[in-house]
């Protein structure tokens, strides 16, 4: 995407839209279903997302499981109950966002 | 598909470890991220080798590398912490034996505070006390530190033996030395025993209570994983 700051602002609102949708998810996954969903428009750096899974683990949005998978542990994340209101709240904002971005760029002219 | 191999793994710790990540929990994650990222990219070019596709991969981290993931991994654990100390601080005060004793230390420090000239022998005596708290926790964490000499160091781990960053507040209650004189005592002497009351609570919470449960909680925060 050609300015990072409009997606920066989302991240989190996208990796918790993600996680209701597909239940639980590792780093890697999350940033290549954001690479595939988005056709590479978006793309979630590393050193940006691990921060905001943290964040979102320590605010008790999310929970963690580790499990073993071939020869090494993963970290899944899950959405939490109170990380489950969370996200509709933040989907419903970035709803509200958007509808009055759009009403602000796409202003017509009082005529008269 | 090629997958990356158990010796290979042990490379993506090593790795991690060469990249100033000292903390277990935090390489884990980084290296199944980069075995990920390394299969990946065999599937669309078999030929790649695996130092090739690692240091690729690395670079995706940006410049500052793996720093800014672990410095905000250090402060999320570290309002997790501090959720923590609350939480310990609300249940043990449910305790009549804690709670009396809270009453007590107030009371006695308002009592001495309220004395003539036992603001200094009163806060002297704290400071030493306090003294003699830093050189038995500094004592303790360096016993730790070296029996943990070459084993797994988990990040949540190392802030409960360190009390997190527990002794840049414990001066609080000096630095109202400074308004001492301007309030001539009065509700200065009740706010400064509250704080000493409740940073008495708080250094049992942190110093003794958090490391002695310690296990416990260590099985909440990194579940499935191994503490050797």
């Amino acid at each position: 995407m050609s300015n990072s700051n409009l997606f920066k602002g989302s991240l989190s609102t996208i990796v918790l839209k993600l996680l209701k949708e597909e239940g639980r998810m590792y780093g890697y996954e999350i940033t290549q279903k954001v690479k595939d969903a988005t056709k590479g428009k978006f793309k979630i750096t590393e050193g940006a997302l691990y921060p905001t899974l943290h964040k979102l683990e320590a605010d008790g949005i999310l929970e963690v499981e580790v499990e073993r998978v071939d020869n090494r542990l993963r970290k899944y994340y899950r959405l939490t109950e109170k990380g489950t209101t969370e996200t509709a709240k933040k989907i419903s904002e970035l709803e509200e966002y958007i509808k009055t971005l759009q009403e602000v760029i796409f202003l017509k002219p009082k005529m008269g | 598909m090629k997958k990356v191999s158990n010796s290979e793994i042990e490379r993506l710790y090593r790795f991690t470890r060469e990249h100033f990540v000292v903390y277990y929990d935090v390489q884990t994650e980084l290296v199944d991220h980069l075995a990920n990222g390394i299969e990946c990219q065999w599937q669309d070019d078999p030929g790649i080798s695996f130092e090739q596709a690692l240091q690729k991969e690395f670079k995706k981290f940006g410049v500052y590398g793996f720093s800014d993931v672990v410095e905000k991994r250090e402060r999320a654990m570290g309002k997790k912490y501090h959720k923590l100390i609350l939480k310990e601080i609300i249940t043990i005060l449910k305790r009549p034996k804690v709670s009396v004793s809270m009453l007590l230390i107030f009371w006695l420090s308002n009592f001495f505070l309220n004395l003539e000239n036992g603001q200094n022998a009163y806060l002297t005596f704290l400071f030493i006390v306090l003294f003699i708290l830093l050189i038995f926790v500094g004592r303790r964490s360096v016993r730790r530190r070296k029996a943990k000499e070459g084993k797994k160091v988990f990040l949540f781990e190392t802030m409960i033996e360190n009390a997190g960053g527990y002794f840049s507040l414990v001066w609080v209650p000096f630095q109202l030395l400074n308004f001492m004189d301007a309030a001539e005592a009065g509700y200065i002497n009740w706010l400064m025993s509250f704080l000493i009351a409740f940073y008495a609570l708080t250094s049992y919470v942190c110093f003794f209570r958090l490391p002695k449960n310690k296990e416990e909680i260590l099985k909440k925060v990194y579940p499935k994983m191994k503490y050797s």
